[in-house]
């Protein structure tokens, strides 16, 4: 049952697979080779690991969920995919994030010798990590709040999630500055080797757990 | 109109301003009359009639209810439903009824145009007698 | 044996009400639902599938609709006029993705539908006509051979020859097998005078009509007359009557008993959708 509505929301992403490539790559291309190399790995594990909340407005557009509660899978089902969905693109935006950056960052200093980015295999592991926890985050606050209002109000949200979570990074790293440190990336790695990355991907997977059972709860009652 | 097979003809028709039921009746009953329809015969389903004809299958079964009734045809379940053994009786109550119908015209006609019973009356030996 | 059985079926909405609506869906039946729009139709159909929440009892293949919900699910088809599976999707997408659904999915029958109905195989669903479309959903819903077609508003868009095409589908469909049943809802009242058995007439969330087709094409009528003759006529002998100028039309359950009880002759046969409006404009 979750693997018909798991082709069809992958069938429904394929249809815009050029406009993400070509995201990806400008992203990809307009950091690597700066200082910010480690950012684009976050920043390609965000764009990859969201586009399953697009599966959403895919439903929303061809008012999928009224035909969709004709066929046999369970609401439980329906709920369950979109979180298998999300799982499995935080990861691999997680896998592309640290690939693309590796492979792109490597090229450029094949190709440019005497502008020669050091990149360090622990710290790239560390930001994607990184990134897929914020992924992870995000994700977890916006599928319930879509299932319930919807996916059109779901983007707004979501704008004002990262605009907080930006503005909170931005505060520790002004509260960390006035307690004589900086916000750089290796202070970054230094929060992540104390907890331990595998720490942070533990819960990444609680708050997903804890938003299925949100958003079950709240799916189990709606009307469409 | 339609076509069934060799044997039998069905048309309905909406200007007829008889009920659907009364002319599927009625078609059957002719090709039983001019043994189109011979005795022991099937008859097309009930289902495949209806799907024919374009009508609900409550239409078909209320025209082979009240064929049934009037006895001319036989519905075994399961099975289907056969021409009926044929009945002078019968043939003869039919015929009177069908008489009974061009009365009633004649009643209306009468009843419009002012005309007596006794001119119809008159009329009518005078079609008799013409014979003799 | 009934296919769907609702009993005293309760929804409430902000200004709408669905109240106690109770029918049966036999086998072997066509069951053609009608009624304004915003009548209760959709809700009726919704609440079938547990789309919303409701009071009373609906039971299909004679088992409750909330505690067999999957099971029950599988052996329907359903359609609905503007919901589909996604318009992003190719006819080819929607068989990959539909296997995964019914057991009971026949590849084979799903492209020789798509066949007849001369359907593209890898033209996007959003590109299609509003027909085809249509056309798509119907071969979808059909496919794995269910025993209950539950479709709303299977024809609208349609031009009459595929109409006719779809209708004679659906007939062959009942006919294949006597045990199954369709629940449709459409606006276009002459196609159920081809094809259903029942109607089921729902205005403002109440069913104030459910009748073989046969009868209600049969034996109601409509008189025409004269206010004096229309003061003759006994209230528990009408249905409703519409005034005029120059006549009195007057909608009658029985045409032959009013016959003879009346002697007026001229009675005309109405459609169902002067049936409808005599219900629903008509006075009493």
């Amino acid at each position: 049952m979750i693997k018909g509505l798991l082709k069809k929301d992958l069938y429904n992403l394929a249809s815009y697979k050029v406009s993400l490539i070509i995201v990806i790559l400008f992203c990809s291309l307009a950091m690597i080779g700066t200082d910010a190399i480690y950012w684009s790995s976050i920043v390609i594990g965000i764009i990859v690991g969201m586009i399953s909340l697009s599966t959403f407005n895919y439903d929303e557009i061809s008012k999928a969920n009224k035909y969709i509660l004709t066929l046999p899978p369970t609401r439980k089902e329906i709920v369950l995919e979109k979180y298998v969905l999300a799982i499995c693109s935080m990861i691999l935006g997680g896998l592309f994030g640290f690939g693309l950056t590796l492979l792109v960052g490597s090229l450029l200093n094949y190709l440019r010798p005497d502008d020669f980015v050091d990149i360090s295999l622990d710290t790239l592991v560390s930001t994607s990590v990184g990134g897929m926890f914020g992924v992870a985050l995000i994700q977890a606050i916006q599928i319930p709040s879509i299932f319930k209002w919807g996916a059109e109000k779901g983007r707004i949200q979501m704008f004002v999630i990262i605009l907080f979570l930006a503005l909170l990074i931005s505060g520790i790293g002004f509260a960390l500055d006035k307690m004589g440190s900086s916000l750089d990336i290796e202070s970054l790695e230094r929060i992540f080797n104390d907890f331990g990355l595998i720490l942070l991907l533990l819960l990444s997977f609680l708050m997903y757990f804890i938003s299925y059972k949100i958003s079950y709860k709240i799916y189990k009652a709606k009307e469409v | 109109m339609e076509w069934l097979g060799d044997e039998m003809n069905i048309i309905i028709t909406n200007s007829s301003g008889l009920p659907i039921f009364e002319q599927i009746e009625n078609s059957i009953k002719k090709a039983i009359f001019s043994n189109d329809l011979k005795e022991g015969e099937m008859l097309p389903s009930v289902r495949s009639l209806a799907n024919e004809l374009k009508i609900s299958f409550l239409t078909v079964k209320r025209a082979y209810d009240e064929l049934e009734k009037a006895g001319f045809i036989k519905t075994i379940q399961g099975k289907g439903s056969f021409v009926a053994p044929k009945n002078l009786d019968l043939i003869k109550e039919e015929k009177l009824k069908e008489i009974q119908d061009y009365m009633e015209k004649i009643y209306e006609i009468t009843k419009i145009s002012n005309i007596s019973k006794d001119e119809v009356e008159e009329l009518f030996k005078m079609i008799f007698e013409e014979e003799l | 044996m009934n296919n769907i059985e609702v009993r005293n079926l309760s929804k409430e909405y902000d200004g709408f009400l669905l109240d106690n609506v109770s029918f049966d869906v036999p086998a072997g039946a066509i069951v053609g639902l009608i009624g304004e729009n915003g009548a209760g139709k959709t809700t009726t159909i919704k609440a079938l599938f547990n789309i919303i929440g409701f009071k009373g009892d609906v039971k299909i293949f004679g088992k409750d609709s909330k505690v067999y919900e999957k099971e029950i699910k599988k052996d329907i088809g359903a359609l609905f006029d503007d919901s589909f599976l996604s318009d992003y999707l190719n006819c080819k997408h929607i068989n990959k993705i539909m296997k995964d659904f019914y057991e009971t999915w026949d590849e084979k029958k799903y492209f020789d539908l798509l066949k007849q109905f001369d359907l593209p195989l890898n033209k996007l669903v959003k590109d299609f006509s509003s027909g085809m479309k249509m056309k798509v959903k119907i071969a979808v819903a059909m496919a794995h051979s269910p025993k209950l077609l539950i479709l709303d508003e299977p024809t609208s868009g349609l031009d009459p020859v595929v109409r006719s095409e779809i209708l004679d589908l659906f007939r062959k469909y009942i006919e294949e097998d006597e045990s199954r049943s369709i629940l449709l809802s459409t606006h276009i009242t002459t196609d159920l005078e081809h094809i259903s058995d029942y109607i089921l007439f729902i205005d403002n969330g109440k069913i104030v009509l459910d009748v073989p087709t046969d009868e209600l094409l049969e034996d109601y009528g409509v008189v025409k007359c004269s206010e004096e003759d229309f003061l003759k006529i006994k209230a528990e002998d009408y249905v409703s009557y519409k005034k005029g100028k120059y006549q009195y039309a007057v909608l009658i359950k029985n045409k032959n008993e009013f016959k003879r009880k009346y002697g007026i002759t001229t009675i005309d046969k109405p459609s169902i959708d002067d049936i409808m409006l005599f219900y629903i404009r008509g006075e009493k």
